[in-house]
């Protein structure tokens, strides 16, 4: 019945239909380009948002990392500074035993000789009357010891020429402050001689792969929207912890005399691999956001000479200040050895990627973070005379359950197949928190690694 | 001239000039079934305008499974469907139980132009209206009107029924008035 109809009735109003076009006001595409214009502005304002919060994330981790490192750095520095103070003491004090009259007394003497001991190359620092001046930029030992060495080289005068003494000031004071000697400065007898010549400096612009010119930057989207991928990678570990100052030396422990002298080894370098599963959404053109799973393992080499005394056994101690310092009646001072420690954690990371290219090679740039949970502490003397000692997680543990970290990473991958990636991805994870609980010798560890990953891509 | 590949690809970037151009492609078409759903063209401009910017946000989705045009018509159509929803739910269609259908005969609607043929069905009630445009014109049969129109296959019948007779008295009408509609005989 239906078909009958449509036969007849229905196909006249079809066909009349068919092809039927009539215009439309002008002022629909009007208000149709108000409404996109509208909602571009509307997308552009999220953008900028996200792009603002993105900016100032990153700006915050620079500065986090930057604070952190100069502050590391700087403790690095101040105690090797301090170092240097403690080994010049003896021979400052030595110095400082003459009396200021003899500076007062010499200062003369020191004025007479200095055009001689410029003429001899020395770079010791001069300078005239500190009293009149006020300008004076060396320290009393400086002047005793430039004094010393002055009234030596000339066997002492009291002749004072005023005029030319202070001419010779101020230019030998010029010389000090700017911190350069009279080596160092041309001479202004030098002239230039010959012709100048004209020199035509030819700009050559690199070379461009063919693959950069324009008629090949077409649009080559992969069309990737979602994707898995599996990956290993492995790397450089730093602790960035005094691992020999605590498994060696314990301060506040008097039952067990420590050795203190081996510190040069308290920066080690260790090793760190994982393994881990991923899932990667993109949501935008450019924008990727990535999570996962994955395991951890950083181990660090460090030599110790004591060890636990536990029911008769010996075993590698743990390497935290705290439990050293509530077990100090049971360490007992053997042989050095070599202890292997590994961490072992699960980490759940979650990063922003940013696709700069995305053809059949694919470049991307990733930040993000990660929650760390730690699993296992594992302390092994690498010899095997002593007992393995691991540590977990938990209140009585020494070791942070949770911790978390910073992900910086790129990522460089090649199209294989329809559905397919495989990719290179150096990294970076710098540990927001010490891996051990106690404040003392313990630091942020920075691992930098490469990974392989294998990706499979959802159509 | 762009292809239609190009166009979509300008208007998934959302280049203005290219989404101009495809809304200058298509709007003439996608007019008359703006209209055909509508009750008058300012309605009908309204639902084209909608429309259009479902087409130009939910570009980047066509997969190019169908024609575009015909794509962009069910857009349109659905637009225009949601519109009229709410005086559905306003006014209720109910069920015709008796209606004397004429005899069908053969028609031809030559002698009228677009615009006419526009009015008549923009004066038909507005369910009669909704199931004649989506029965005899779209080509859905009753059972899918019923599920797009949330009403039963039964009263999608008898609306197309009242819309059929409705339309042939205003053909019987121009017919008297004008002395004949090209070759029709009703």
């Amino acid at each position: 019945m239906e078909n009958t109809e449509r036969q007849k009735f229905d196909n006249a109003w079809r066909d009349a239909f068919q092809q039927a076009e009539q215009n439309p006001s002008a002022e629909v595409w009007s208000a149709l380009d108000s409404e996109l214009t509208r909602a571009e502005g509307g997308v552009m304002k999220r953008r900028v948002v996200f792009y603002q919060r993105l900016a100032a994330a990153s700006i915050l981790f620079a500065l986090v990392f930057g604070s952190l490192t100069t502050y590391y750095n700087l403790k690095q520095d101040t105690s090797v500074v301090n170092e240097i103070a403690n080994a010049n003491k003896s021979t400052n004090e030595t110095d400082n035993t003459i009396p200021d009259q003899t500076i007062k007394q010499d200062e003369v003497a020191e004025n007479e000789d200095k055009d001689e001991l410029a003429e001899d190359g020395s770079r010791l620092p001069k300078s005239g009357d500190n009293k009149t001046n006020g300008n004076s930029i060396f320290n009393k030992s400086d002047q005793s010891a430039f004094i010393a060495q002055s009234k030596k080289d000339s066997g002492g005068t009291d002749e004072i020429h005023a005029t030319e003494q202070g001419t010779r000031q101020s230019r030998v004071n010029a010389k000090a402050i700017a911190g350069i000697s009279t080596q160092d400065l041309p001479s202004p007898e030098v002239k230039i001689s010959g012709k100048l010549r004209d020199v035509t400096i030819v700009r050559k612009l690199p070379a461009m792969p063919a693959s950069f010119m324009a008629e090949s930057r077409k649009e080559k989207k992969s069309g990737e929207d979602l994707w898995a991928s599996v990956g290993a990678s492995a790397g450089n570990y730093s602790p960035q912890a005094n691992f020999n100052s605590y498994a060696m030396a314990s301060p506040a422990t008097g039952a067990v005399n420590l050795n203190n002298s081996a510190s040069s080894n308290s920066y080690s370098q260790g090793s760190a691999y994982s393994v881990g599963l991923n899932l990667a959404k993109r949501v935008s053109n450019h924008w990727v956001v990535q999570g996962g799973l994955s395991y951890l393992n950083q181990s660090i080499g460090y030599t110790s000479n004591f060890a636990t005394v536990y029911a008769g056994s010996k075993s590698a101690f743990v390497a935290d200040y705290a439990t050293l310092q509530q077990n100090a009646s049971t360490l007992t001072l053997t042989n050095p050895y070599e202890i292997n420690s590994v961490n072992q954690f699960v980490s759940l990371p979650i990063q922003a990627g940013y696709l700069l290219v995305d053809r059949k090679v694919g470049w991307q740039l990733s930040t993000g973070m990660a929650t760390d949970i730690f699993l296992q502490n594992t302390l092994t003397d690498k010899s095997g005379q002593l007992d393995k000692y691991s540590a977990g997680a938990g209140d009585d543990s020494p070791y942070r359950t949770l911790s978390w970290s910073a992900l910086m990473s790129t990522e460089l991958s090649y199209k294989v197949g329809t559905q397919y990636r495989v990719s290179l991805a150096p990294g970076l994870r710098y540990t927001m928190s010490p891996v051990l609980k106690s404040a003392v010798g313990t630091g942020n560890p920075i691992v930098w690694d490469i990974g392989f990953r294998f990706r499979y891509i959802f159509k | 001239m762009l292809s239609e590949q190009e166009l979509i690809k300008g208007c998934v970037k959302g280049d203005r000039a290219a989404q101009k151009a495809l809304y200058e492609r298509y709007c003439r078409k996608m007019m008359v079934v703006c209209q055909r759903y509508a009750k008058s063209s300012q309605e009908a401009e309204d639902a084209l305008q909608e429309g259009f910017l479902k087409v130009f946000t939910s570009l980047k989705s066509f997969r190019g499974d169908a024609r575009l045009d015909t794509w962009i018509t069910r857009i349109m159509i659905n637009t225009a469907l949601n519109a009229q929803r709410q005086k559905l739910y306003l006014l209720p269609m109910v069920d015709i139980t008796e209606v004397n259908l004429p005899e069908d005969e053969e028609i031809s609607l030559a002698a009228f132009n677009l615009s006419e043929l526009i009015a008549m069905i923009q004066s038909l009630p507005d369910g009669c209206r909704l199931v004649f445009n989506l029965f005899a014109i779209e080509g859905y049969n009753h059972k899918e009107i019923a599920g797009m129109l949330g009403i039963s296959e039964g009263t999608s019948k008898s609306q197309y029924s009242r819309a059929k007779s409705l339309l042939k008295v205003k053909l019987n009408v121009h017919n008297n008035m004008y002395g004949k509609y090209g070759e029709a005989k009703i």
